[in-house]
């Protein structure tokens, strides 16, 4: 994937799709890969790296972390209409065949690809049970609507599971998708699960689309979107160490801070795990919460200051994992999350071995369990994606 | 060579020229200590070719220490005539090439396999019958670590008439095989294409090289060998395993069955 390497026009469009291999995996910028060199060197050392010598403007334990409703005001979830739409508008009216939508984690595949069916009026395909992808029981395709209605499968990596008995449902799927016997649709898959099956059926490149990576500029245009201060009121973001601004709102021009560029160049585009860390760093002063609180008749001050802290995350080191938690990890991503009784038939290793390791996984909050599923978390993603790579396993290409 | 030459090949030797030369003696062999621990030490925080390449360098530092000693201390005890130089080295050459031929030979055939890249630290390589990583490529011997855990200690000199196999040669990865013998009477393209899945879903799979399946057909049955590459050398044995439990399983599914007629192992 190229790398991009200027701002973008001032007419921003917030999400865009596009062909795979136009993606632009944003440049960090070199003063944070030196931090990030200097960082990984000191936690060779330390327990705790990226300490620095100065005394922060804000102590982190004098910030308080904002409630859900404040959170909920500054970073709201994703509207995904308004993906689906400029999924729509990249799709087009006349869609022919199949168009496959790669998605990294924790970009909103899923629900952007069931508001678009919702949308069109298009056939949902739900994934099959664990049992049937093993046995190879066609009968799910039997969802598929008559040729000519339109049908959207919003996660082909539930298609599959990679065991020797997982492999023979997606092949029949992608077969007759191929040879285009199952009409119009839209295949939503993740970006990992095209990897692992590109290896065991060639996965088609040309009628793809992939939502275009967030820079620090459209990210910068992301989270004033979500906020939307009062009349005559602004607010301000700062950093909580240093106390210089990193974005106000109305933003008044396209210049973008350095954090935030460092911010897009970390999570390499993906905006679902920059939201997640824009999110867990916001703070604010005891004071101003205390003030609102106590007296709602005040009068609002015209600008209000939200705190942000470093981003532990670059900073914290992994914990120190072996091959099983490895294979475990790996297992994960490749799936887009797994229950646990499935690890038995996906791992070599025994039950004992992968309980322990899925267990210190989520102790060091690696991963997490949700709706009787095991994922990794968004926090964690990019480490561990780095991880992986470095130790030559099989990786998604973004 | 009567007493007075043999004076006259050596310096003058007081006291101090004796704490020097043992200082330099001392310190070259806890240089060599250190370069022999420390690397292999760093070497364990690294992964693939970076580990593989750092423990490689072990045996040219340690001789590269050697002979830099050697320049040292020569000069200290040696008049520095090529008189002198031609008839000591030669004296003692001859002396000592009777005495341990065979352990010279080694010697040299230690420097020509460092030369020659035959073998490093971190190969796995099959010489005189034994296959094992290497561990540590000393002046006369290589440490070999087997897979049943046995340290093996090989002459170099094996190098002049052995054939020296090795697997990896530098790379962090190699290539493992499972082997099946099953009755002849089964659908060959079938049973392939379950082996390539086989490997196609093993947890240790290095997908950057191939996967093959190769098919002989025997007396006895047909003979499937399934080669892929792990994604370190270090799971080559995990990786069999793994191929073959689940190659075993795999065919079980289908029906087929194995010969069991006895034969040779080829």
């Amino acid at each position: 994937m190229p790398n991009s390497s200027s701002a973008e026009p001032a007419a921003i469009q917030l999400w865009q799709f596009v062909s795979p291999s136009e993606y632009l995996v944003p440049n960090i910028p070199a003063r944070s890969a030196i931090a990030d060199a200097i960082g990984s060197i000191r936690t060779l050392i330390r327990s705790r790296g990226g300490l620095e010598n100065e005394a922060p403007l804000k102590q982190e334990a004098d910030l308080l972390a904002l409630d859900e409703v404040k959170l909920a005001h500054l970073v709201p979830p994703v509207a995904w209409a308004d993906v689906a739409s400029s999924l729509d508008e990249a799709v087009g009216e006349n869609l022919k065949g199949v168009k496959f939508i790669i998605s990294q984690p924790f970009n909103g595949a899923s629900e952007t690809l069931r508001t678009w069916a919702e949308q069109h009026d298009a056939t949902i395909i739900e994934p099959p049970s664990v049992e049937s992808v093993l046995s190879g029981d066609t009968s799910w395709l039997e969802q598929f609507p008559e040729p000519g209605e339109l049908w959207v499968l919003p996660e082909l990596e539930r298609w599959y599971l990679r065991h020797v008995q997982g492999l023979g449902l997606v092949r029949k799927l992608l077969n007759l998708i191929e040879t285009g016997q199952l009409g119009i649709g839209l295949v939503g898959v993740d970006s990992w699960a095209v990897a692992s099956i590109a290896t065991i059926w060639p996965m088609p490149h040309r009628d793809s689309l992939t939502l275009q990576a967030f820079d620090g500029l459209r990210l910068q245009a992301l989270f004033a979107s979500m906020v939307a201060p009062r009349p005559g009121m602004s607010l301000l973001f700062r950093n909580a160490r240093r106390g210089h601004n990193i974005m106000k709102i109305p933003v008044p021009d396209d210049n973008v801070h350095i954090e935030l560029v460092e911010l897009a160049g970390y999570c390499r585009g993906n905006v679902g795990t920059a939201i997640t860390f824009w999110r867990q760093r916001l703070r604010s002063e005891p004071e101003a919460q205390e003030a609102k609180e106590t007296d709602d008749n005040l009068p609002a001050a015209a600008e209000e200051h939200i705190w942000v802290t470093d981003n532990e995350a670059q900073n914290l080191p992994m914990p120190a994992v072996d091959e099983n938690m490895l294979f475990v990890l790996h297992a994960l991503l490749l799936h887009n999350g797994l229950p646990e009784d499935l690890l038995t038939d996906l791992l070599p290793i025994p039950f004992h071995r992968y309980r322990i390791a899925l267990l210190q996984l989520r102790d060091s909050g690696v991963i997490k369990e949700q709706d009787g599923r095991w994922y990794v978390t968004a926090v964690s993603y990019m480490a561990v994606r780095s991880l992986l790579r470095s130790r030559k396993f099989l990786t998604d290409n973004f | 060579m009567d007493e007075a030459t043999v004076s006259q090949l050596f310096k003058s030797v007081d006291t101090g020229t004796v704490v020097e030369l043992l200082s330099i003696l001392i310190s070259a062999t806890l240089l060599v200590y250190a370069v022999q621990r420390i690397l292999p030490w760093l070497g364990g925080f690294l992964q693939g070719q970076a580990r593989l390449t750092l423990i490689a360098t072990v045996p040219f530092i340690r001789l590269a220490i050697i002979v830099s000693t050697f320049i040292i201390v020569v000069p200290r005890i040696i008049e520095p005539s090529v008189q002198n130089m031609v008839a000591l080295l030669g004296t003692v050459g001859l002396a000592l090439g009777f005495a341990l031929k065979d352990y010279a030979s080694s010697l040299i055939a230690g420097v020509v396999a460092l030369g020659e890249t035959n073998y490093r630290n971190g190969d796995w390589v099959k010489v005189g019958g034994i296959y094992g990583e290497v561990r540590h490529v000393g002046m006369r011997t290589i440490e070999l670590i087997t897979p049943d855990d046995d340290r093996v200690l090989i002459p170099h000199s094996l190098l002049w008439n052995e054939p020296v196999s090795n697997s990896n040669n530098g790379e962090p990865r190699l290539q493992c095989t499972a082997d099946f013998y099953l009755q002849p009477d089964h659908d060959c393209d079938l049973v392939r294409q379950s082996l390539e899945d086989v490997a196609l879903t093993s947890a240790y799979l290095y997908f950057g090289s191939p996967v093959v399946v190769s098919i002989r057909e025997k007396p006895w049955g047909t003979h499937y060998r399934l080669k892929a590459y792990p994604i370190d050398s270090a799971q080559q044995f995990r990786f069999v395993t793994d191929l073959t439990t689940r190659g075993k399983a795999a065919l079980q599914v289908q029906g087929v069955q194995y010969a069991t007629s006895p034969f040779a192992a080829t």
